[in-house]
């Protein structure tokens, strides 16, 4: 599912951020990346999602190839993927159900089944209330549901989630978090950049721990030191 | 992309029109304003060159020839005119097309009266290249013994030569103030739409929407954005153009008039305005909403 082959990521102003990391993500597996501030987690993401290129290395997601993708595929390419931020980023113009919709909108699936569907997605994140309010109008714990609910609308193979809890409280941080190990149970693979310790030591998961830009551990069933 | 697709990427424009009130308040009003300053600009400029063509006859000088003047002395200061450098044009209008001209105006009456065909003189109309030797050019050919007449309007050579230079200068100052003003203001509410759009396109981004998606309720919702604005400095403009067009008419009989002042026709020139106004407003809105998101659109 994610294979990185000696990647290295050096910023434009010098900084560092990943050394020779090599490590692959099998299909249906729930991993962690941990590790202290400025270790390199939201750069993995990026690097996983295409926001950035590796300045040295190579990094296959869903079968693409992340130095081979033509500019037009990107899209394509997101879809195939869930992502979920610290922030949420939910659209701030739209509503909860709006925000779900226009993820199913944009890959043209047809008006009676988004109507289905929408209903649907909101349900397994448990949000059906307030599913007409502005995200400005959600506490934290509802927004990251609906952000939950738009990154698995269209079915992807995979998520990605970068600090979901960082926002949250740590009793609405175990929601968000036994929500993606149940979408993880219904086959997506999940790989989530944390430095939560509650949530990685209640999940004993694949956990990656990268210190200061490198692969320093890497255990099947682990936890926070 | 389906009609139905069409109606939800409209209906989503309108609904981030009110989402974002304030923003786009403050764009239908750039627009307003930018459409305000050139209508009144135009109007001004359209006023002028009205009167300007209106006045073109009325600075025409008459040479009157005495009766007497044979083909040989007209010949002669035809080529004199002609060299003259201070003429750029002269016609030679003979007794016989006097007479038909003045038949004409008179309704055929002046058989009737006795006048034949040789009551009017012959004479010649010239167009001078600068306005201001007028006075020096009449005193020149009012020398020659085969004339017997020259006339021109006094007044408005007098207004032509003090006040086209003032026009001129003050239109192109103008122009220059409010083309600036417009281009500030633009510029301004463009920063602001970028300035919170910028996350909405980059979420839409990470979600995988195409280009073509992520552009068009902008470009839509500027193209709204220039129409509304378009619409109401119409109003405005309309309302202002009625007023001036009504003082200019229910004074006929004072001094206005006499100052030989038109105003260009009130139909005509509303409709020109409004189709100005739609055309221009909705090509702002659509370029100012393209050149907003530019920037984050590259992937
Ligand atoms: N866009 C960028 N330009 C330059 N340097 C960057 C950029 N993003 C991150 N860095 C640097 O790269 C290093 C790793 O940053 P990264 O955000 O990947 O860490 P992190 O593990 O996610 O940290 P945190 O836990 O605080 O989110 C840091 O030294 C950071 O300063
Ligand atoms: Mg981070």
């Amino acid at each position: 599912m994610i294979i990185l082959k000696d990647v290295t990521k050096v910023y434009k102003n010098g900084s560092e951020a990943l050394k020779n990391i090599s490590l692959a993500i099998p299909k249906g597996q729930f991993a962690f990346v941990i590790g202290p501030s400025g270790s390199g987690k939201s750069t993995l993401v990026k690097m996983i999602m295409r926001e950035e290129l590796p300045t040295h290395g190579e990094v296959f997601v869903n079968g693409y190839d992340m130095f081979g993708i033509r500019r037009h595929q990107i899209p394509a390419f997101r879809r195939s993927i869930g992502v979920v931020f610290q922030d949420f980023k939910l659209l701030p113009n739209k509503t909860a159900y709006e925000n779900v919709e226009f993820a199913l909108q944009i890959t043209g699936i047809n008006r009676r089944d988004i109507k289905k569907l929408v209903p649907h997605l909101l349900k397994i994140v448990g949000l059906s209330q307030c599913t007409n309010a502005y995200p400005d109008e959600l506490s934290g714990g509802e927004q990251q549901r609906v952000a939950l609910a738009r990154a698995i609308a269209n079915g992807p193979d995979l998520l990605i989630a970068d600090e979901p809890t960082g926002n949250l409280d740590p009793k609405t941080s175990i929601g968000i978090i036994e929500l993606l190990g149940k979408i993880n149970k219904m086959g997506t693979t999940v790989l989530v950049a944390t430095h939560d310790s509650s949530i990685v030591n209640r999940m004993r998961k694949r956990v990656i721990v990268l210190d200061e830009g490198r692969l320093v551990d890497d255990q099947m069933r682990g936890h926070y030191i | 992309m389906s009609i139905a697709n069409g109606a939800r990427i409209v209906k989503e424009s309108f609904t981030n029109m009110s989402r974002n009130r304030v923003l786009t308040i403050t764009s239908i009003f750039t627009v307003f304003v930018t459409l305000l300053i050139i209508g009144i600009f135009g109007l001004f400029l359209l006023n002028i060159s009205y009167n300007a063509s209106a006045l073109d006859e009325l600075l025409d000088v008459k040479i009157f020839l005495i009766p007497e003047a044979d083909v040989y002395t007209i010949n002669a200061l035809n080529e004199t005119l002609n060299l003259d450098e201070k003429i750029i044009s002269v016609e030679y209008i003979s007794q016989e097309q006097a007479y038909e001209a003045t038949k004409e105006l008179f309704d055929d009456d002046m058989e009737s009266l006795g006048l034949g065909a040789d009551f009017l003189p012959a004479s010649f109309v010239i167009t001078l290249k600068d306005y201001e030797q007028v006075d020096y050019v009449v005193e020149m050919y009012r020398q020659y013994p085969s004339i017997y007449k020259v006339t021109y309007h006094k007044e408005s050579f007098d207004f032509t030569s003090n006040y086209s230079k003032w026009i001129r200068n003050i239109s192109g100052a103008l122009g220059v103030v409010l083309a600036t003003l417009a281009v500030l203001l633009i510029s301004n509410t463009i920063r602001l739409t970028v300035h919170s759009r910028n996350e909405e396109v980059v979420i839409m981004k990470y979600i995988g929407a195409t280009e073509a998606r992520i552009k068009i309720p902008f470009v839509i919702e500027g193209g709204l954005i220039g129409f509304f604005g378009a619409i109401i400095s119409f109003i405005v403009t309309g309302f202002i153009y009625v007023k001036i067009y009504n003082v200019f008419m229910n004074s006929s009989s004072d001094e206005l008039f006499l100052t030989g002042l038109k105003i260009a026709p009130l139909q005509e020139t509303l409709l020109m305005v409004f189709v100005g106004f739609i055309v221009l407003g909705v090509i702002l809105g659509l370029v100012g909403s393209l050149f907003a998101i530019r920037k984050h659109l590259r992937v």
